[in-house]
């Protein structure tokens, strides 16, 4: 059977429309600032097998593609059979369903006359999930025992009725029971939300017709999909990035990720199975977000396609167990997100720069969470100050990385937090938030410089933690374009006290007046930066991205400061035209 | 005779309403004069020939603030800051445009980041100075911005809302080294904590501010020639008029100007026919405006955005816009699925049938192959033929045959894809604000509105549609429907528990105080004064606040328990829940007063009702989705007597908008002579 074209359009932006419903019903009635201010959530809509049939756009996108492996997992524990009608199964098993234990997913079954339809899930990052530190992002942690409540799948909901004994287990191993027990009403809502949503359409239009859209909605997916297949020629790329170190071995150097790309007719297989071993710390990725870390690059490259089962279909993930791209219970997972899954998400990017020129970039940044901890003196509180970082994009055929930080390809959505918030709740007055001179990746099209927060402890005594990556392999230029500067935290930079943290530390203590500074890697270059025009060149000097003395270093390009007052630069034709004939004399030497 | 003119000057064309004193109403419309808009406007006094003389009062709502910003061409603007925070206002807060694309770019800020200039200074989060203002580095920014040829400055520091003393003497230096150039702080413009968003209000308002001045200066200069001697009106974003200084010292608060006229003229048909709920749907050319009224006061926000990266976080009407219009064009995308827009044929080459090259199908062409346009009609009122023909063959190559289907079902798939985006849109907006659209009315408006009215409102199970007497000029009748406006505010930032009452009452004089002296300068007499004190109240440790109404008494504990009542009662409805209060103790972010002067509005009288029903005027074949074309009678609007029904299907037709009627729904004009369609009740 095929649905009208009409029927079909208006029942795909249906579908769409649930899931933002969802989304936005969760992240307005959630009580935890990550949901509602971090904005990490979504929400999407399955079929009876579980396939992903459409998400909102307002998700964090890097959790949609750990969400079809959560009701795999869900299938797997409990038996499929044993789903009913007014059932809500919550889960966080970070190996098998996810990303980290902080992202509780709710699963909820939809029926039609007994019949299962459809399935609709949403995830929220949840403030804390217990363990043995507030907020459970825990660097230390040797297992995932040592980082929260595992929660496998288990019915908070069933056949309606709330079970109030499973929930108090839950909210009972929490720091915040109050809070979260909001999290999973808004939760819950945002599921029933979504089935009452999926009935109404059931009423109108009838199961078959719905069940058929669900399965058009992935044959246009994957129709829309492979017609941008098409342009890429068979075949087969490798690539190799690296997290930095296993912070809990630090003699077993980097961990490598690796990813043999291969494209045959409209397939493309991610085999990431030449990987390292897993790290013994927190920083490999589960598999669940090993796919996630494949689907977000590649609808990066392709914005128009839709993201459902029908491109995940074309998209084969290979890993193998016990790698760092296939962590298994109980390895901790911590710090996934800014190793593993970034590595993979740059891996991706890499590889399919090699099959398809035309969408070759620079590698982005790389997250960094920092926090800093201690008691305010002035309230004799204690208080956990969180950060993520902004940080650039690489550059790409024609067009630079731009010219301003923006939050990670993974988490597009989310926002910064400002300034003036932060000193008024924790004891830090900040003294820099800037574009990092010199920091992007130099190119023909240069990467976007990354971004430093600086702030003075004003008050007490702390201690800082940083769970980030990219201290040493910093991100890549492709094209004989420029590595950005890699990423690194500093306390009083500049003075005899000057400490370099680099990514991996906890519990570094700092003692009040002391500068803490935060530097995020810019994006990688692409093409030579001696083939940069120099007008272009020229306006990233007027605006500070780069100095002069990297303009002739680098770029060769001759700037001379016409006005000091003023800041007026001017090109040296002459000397810049020199310098660039001579340089090319010695490379074709 | 006296006469009372509203003017909406848009993009395209401006629209003009003349009421006069005994509530005749006229309507007409001339072609927009980009970018000397004020020639429009005399272009339209002229053609409804108003001798300036009888011209009683006269108001204007304009988008010139928001196209300089959209089109870039606003003033060359500088901007002094706090060391080491210039790029405040690029960095924004950071998130991306676009979920999935690598290949999306921030947009450039309003000041390149050599023109923003550093000056050494510290306000402390708690008001005290941590390092004194430099006044050589203010000396500096001066002397580089005048030498880069500036012709506006925004002055914004770091935590200048708890003490304004850096920004003010910044200001005054900037007069003495400099005077005549434009120049705003942050205090004056937006005092109030998150310094992204206020960089950006304050840097907006200057970016808009020569501009405005601009235009105002010609105006009233062109109108001053003719002879007019009284105040000249312009609409503010908040929902009331502002006077010319008012707007020149705040330009940037025009910016939503005639959007948020046509909505406050939606809360006086809401009032006139006793809908409490209503949301506004004003169908455009490239893109549809909805906006929520409950309990007939229209939603006041100020988390909006002039374009992505664009935050002004004054109040203004709470409108979203949608990409679906009269110009949405139709495509069919590389997996064969139907879309309709965002993507616009917009006024230039405007749909095919426009016959102004446009090749790309539109939902205008849709209507028209459907027979819900009157080509004769538009040849009447615009002087030159559809091309149907055109539209036809546009429907044809384009959507019909790569679907397979008939060229009349693509125009039938066209229009009921562009109800649903309307639909998904308006559903998405309600739910997002904490409503349930089932308990609104719908009142559609813009030429093209009361054409899919109906077919939203069934999809939204809205029982009730209210069309307005001039849809297609709603926003120019609203410009004479409301008071002078003006929008205070300072930042309190005071805990419960920890409320300094003599504090909070101080500022509420203060706030009293300016506002008086305001409304003196406008020429508002006390008794048509009238002074609202509101709260922007929160959970301490949110950064969202709902706006709450303050009673005029003694500033005490029963006033602020209150204000914690009232607040609970809205985070429930908006939010579904409230906290207790051993878990979160409530904060008031910000004190504000809406200064109101009351202008008289005109009566208007609907036209007489004629004594004898009214007959069809003629009779057509339109198409109606699941029917096919239906022969239907087709009435002029003008013709119809009071509570004669006209039943589905039918078609309404006045001059500047047509209201289709399905079968299974009913017309009829109510005492105020606004339309009302209702489903038909089965007998």
């Amino acid at each position: 059977m095929n649905l009208d074209p009409t029927t079909f359009a208006i029942l795909r932006s249906s579908f769409i429309n649930i899931a933002n419903e969802m989304g936005l019903t969760l992240g307005k009635v959630a009580y935890s600032p990550v949901i509602t201010e971090g904005r990490d959530f979504a929400g999407a809509v399955y079929d009876a097998n579980g396939h992903l049939v459409a998400c909102g756009e307002h998700d964090l996108t890097g959790l949609l593609g750990t969400m079809e492996p959560t009701i795999q997992f869900i299938f797997d524990w409990l038996g499929k059979e044993n789903l009913h009608e007014g059932d809500v199964v919550f889960v966080n098993s970070p190996h098998e369903a996810g990303s980290h234990l902080n992202d509780i997913r709710g699963v909820k079954p939809v029926y039609w006359n007994d019949e299962l339809i459809a399935f609709v899930a949403d995830v929220g990052h949840w403030t804390d999930i217990g363990g043995p530190v507030p907020g459970s992002i825990n660097p230390l942690a040797r297992d995932s025992f040592g980082e929260g409540l595992r929660v496998t799948p288990i019915k908070v909901v069933e056949g309606g009725r709330m079970r109030d004994d499973v929930i108090k287990m839950i909210l009972g191993n929490l720091r915040l029971p109050y809070e979260t027990n909001g999290d999973i009403f808004a939760q819950i809502k945002a599921l029933d939300s979504g089935e009452q949503r999926l009935h109404e359409l059931l009423t109108r239009y009838g199961p078959n017709t719905i069940t058929t859209a669900f399965i058009e909605m992935k044959a246009h997916a994957a129709g829309i999909f492979r017609s941008h297949l098409r342009q890429i020629p068979d075949g087969t790329a490798e690539f190799t990035d690296y997290i930095d170190i296993d912070p809990l071995d630090l003699d077993a150097g980097p961990v490598r990720i690796h990813l043999k790309l291969t494209k045959c007719g409209d397939r493309l297989t991610f085999d990431f199975s030449d990987s390292a071993p897993a790290p013994k710390g927190g920083v490999g990725a589960p598999r669940p977000l090993t796919c996630s870390g494949v689907y977000v690059p590649i609808l990066n490259l392709f914005p128009d396609v839709p993201f459902n089962h029908g491109f995940i279909e074309l998209c084969e993930v290979v890993t193998k167990p016990g790698t760092a791209t296939h962590v298994e219970f109980p390895t901790p997972v911590s710090g996934a997100a800014a190793g593993g899954f970034e590595k993979v998400i740059a891996c991706t990017l890499g590889a399919m720069g090699h099959l398809l020129p035309d969408k070759q970039v620079g590698s982005t940044y790389n997250l960094i969470n920092v926090t800093l901890g201690g008691i305010d003196p002035r309230l004799n509180k204690p208080y956990v100050m969180y950060m993520w970082n902004e940080g650039g994009f690489g550059g790409g055929p024609d067009m630079d990385g731009g010219d301003a930080p923006t939050m990670a390809l993974f988490a597009t959505g989310s926002r910064n937090q400002p300034v003036e918030v932060h000193e008024r709740f924790f004891p830090v007055t900040y003294t820099e938030l800037t574009l990092s001179q010199d920091s992007a990746g130099d190119g023909r099209w240069r990467g976007c410089p990354g971004i430093r927060h600086s702030y003075r402890l004003q008050y007490g005594n702390g201690v800082v933690g940083v769970f980030g990556d990219r201290g040493k392999h910093a991100p890549w230029g492709v094209r004989d374009g420029h590595a950005a500067a890699p990423q690194t935290v500093y306390v009083n930079r500049g003075l005899e006290s000057e400490r370099v943290l680099g990514m991996f530390v906890s519990d570094v203590p700092v003692t009040e007046g002391e500068v803490v500074e935060v530097w995020s890697a810019g994006g990688g270059g692409y093409g030579d930066p001696l083939d940069r025009e120099p007008e272009r060149v020229l306006a990233d000097v007027q605006s500070g991205i780069i100095s002069c003395a990297r303009a002739k270093e680098v770029y060769g390009v001759i700037i001379c400061c016409t006005d000091e007052q003023l800041e007026r630069y001017e090109i040296d034709e002459n000397a810049t035209a020199a310098v660039r004939r001579q340089v090319n004399l010695v490379l074709n030497a | 005779m006296a006469y009372r003119v509203g003017i909406d000057i848009g993009g395209t064309f401006t629209d003009l309403v003349v009421i006069d004193e005994v509530g005749r109403v006229i309507i007409d419309k001339v072609p927009s004069t980009p970018p000397n808009f004020a020639q429009g406007v005399l272009d339209g006094l002229d053609k409804v020939s108003i001798p300036i003389d009888e011209l009683e009062f006269f108001s204007h709502g304009t988008t010139a603030a928001t196209n300089a910003i959209l089109e870039k061409k606003g003033a060359r603007t500088g901007l002094i800051t706090t060391a080491g925070f210039r790029d405040v206002l690029e960095i924004r807060r950071a998130d991306r445009g676009s979920l999935y694309d690598y290949w999306w770019r921030p947009p450039p800020p309003l000041v390149p980041r050599h023109l923003r200039r550093e000056v050494r200074e510290r306000i402390s989060f708690d008001g005290s100075v941590y390092d004194p203002l430099n006044e050589q580095d203010v000396l500096d920014a001066v002397a580089f911005l005048r030498g880069h040829g500036v012709d506006a400055i925004a002055i914004c520091y770091l935590n200048s809302f708890t003490n304004p003393e850096h920004e003010r003497r910044t200001r005054e230096l900037v007069e003495e080294h400099w005077p005549g150039v434009f120049v705003c702080t942050s205090v004056d413009v937006l005092p109030e904590l998150l310094e992204f968003e206020r960089t950006s209000t304050t840097v907006a308002n200057a970016y808009v501010g020569p501009i405005i001045s601009r235009y105002l200066a010609d105006l009233e200069d062109k109108m001053t020639d003719r002879g007019f001697r009284d105040d000249i009106f312009i609409m503010g974003s908040s929902g009331g008029m502002m006077t010319t200084q008012q707007a020149e010292r705040l330009p940037v608060a025009t910016a939503v100007s005639g959007l948020a006229a046509g909505v406050m003229a939606g809360a006086t048909v809401a009032q006139q026919s006793g809908l409490e709920n209503l949301i506004t749907l004003d169908v455009g050319g490239t893109s549809s405006d909805i906006a929520l009224i409950h309990h007939y006061t229209p939603r006041i926000t100020t988390e909006w955005f002039i374009e992505f990266g664009v935050p002004i976080k004054l109040p203004a009407v709470d409108i979203h816009t949608l990409g679906a219009g009269g110009g949405s064009i139709a495509w069919i995308d590389a997996g064969g699925g139907l879309q309709v827009g965002p993507q616009s044929a917009g006024a230039v080459p405007g749909p095919v049938c426009y016959g102004n090259g446009g090749t790309e199908p539109t939902t205008t062409d849709a209507q028209l192959l459907l027979g819900r346009l009157n080509a004769d009609l538009w040849a009447e009122r615009y002087g030159w033929e559809l091309d149907r023909a055109a539209a036809e063959q546009a429907v044809q190559q384009r959507i019909a045959m790569p679907l397979g289907i008939s060229m009349v079902d693509a125009a039938d798939a066209i229009l009921r894809v562009t109800v649903n985006n309307l639909v998904q849109g308006i559903r998405l907006v309600s739910i997002e604000r904490g409503y349930d659209p089932r308990t609104f009315a719908l009142c559609p408006f813009g030429g093209a509105g009361p054409m899919y009215a109906v077919d939203v409102a069934a999809e939204l199970a809205i029982p009730d549609i209210v069309v307005p007497l001039h849809p297609g000029v709603t926003s120019a009748l609203g410009l004479l429907q409301v008071d002078l406006r003006q929008d205070l505010m300072r930042s309190a930032l005071m805990v419960e528990g920890n409320i300094d009452f003599s504090r909070l009452s101080t500022l509420f004089a203060d706030l009293e105080r300016e506002a008086h002296a305001l409304l003196e300068h406008a020429n508002v007499s006390e008794e048509r004064r009238r002074l609202v004190r509101q709260a922007d109240v929160r959970y301490f440790g949110q950064s969202k606040y709902i706006t709450i109404p303050v009673d005029a008494g003694p500033v005490d504990d029963g006033l602020v328990e209150r204000l914690i009542q009232t607040f609970s009662r809205e985070h429930e409805r908006e939010y579904g829940y409230t906290m207790p209060p051993h878990i979160a103790r409530i904060e008031i972010a910000n004190v504000r007063l809406a200064a109101v002067g009351k202008i008289e509005q005109p009566a208007v009288d609907p036209p007489a009702p004629s004594d004898t029903p009214a007959r069809p005027k003629s009779r057509r074949e339109v198409f109606y989705s699941g029917r096919g074309f239906v022969e239907s009678p087709v009435y002029w609007r003008e013709t119809l007597t009071r509570d004669q029904r006209i039943p589905g299907p039918a078609i309404i037709e006045q001059a500047d908008s047509t209201t289709v009627i399905p079968p299974g729904w009913d017309a009829v004009t109510d005492d105020a002579g606004n339309l009302r369609l209702n489903l038909a009740h089965p007998n």
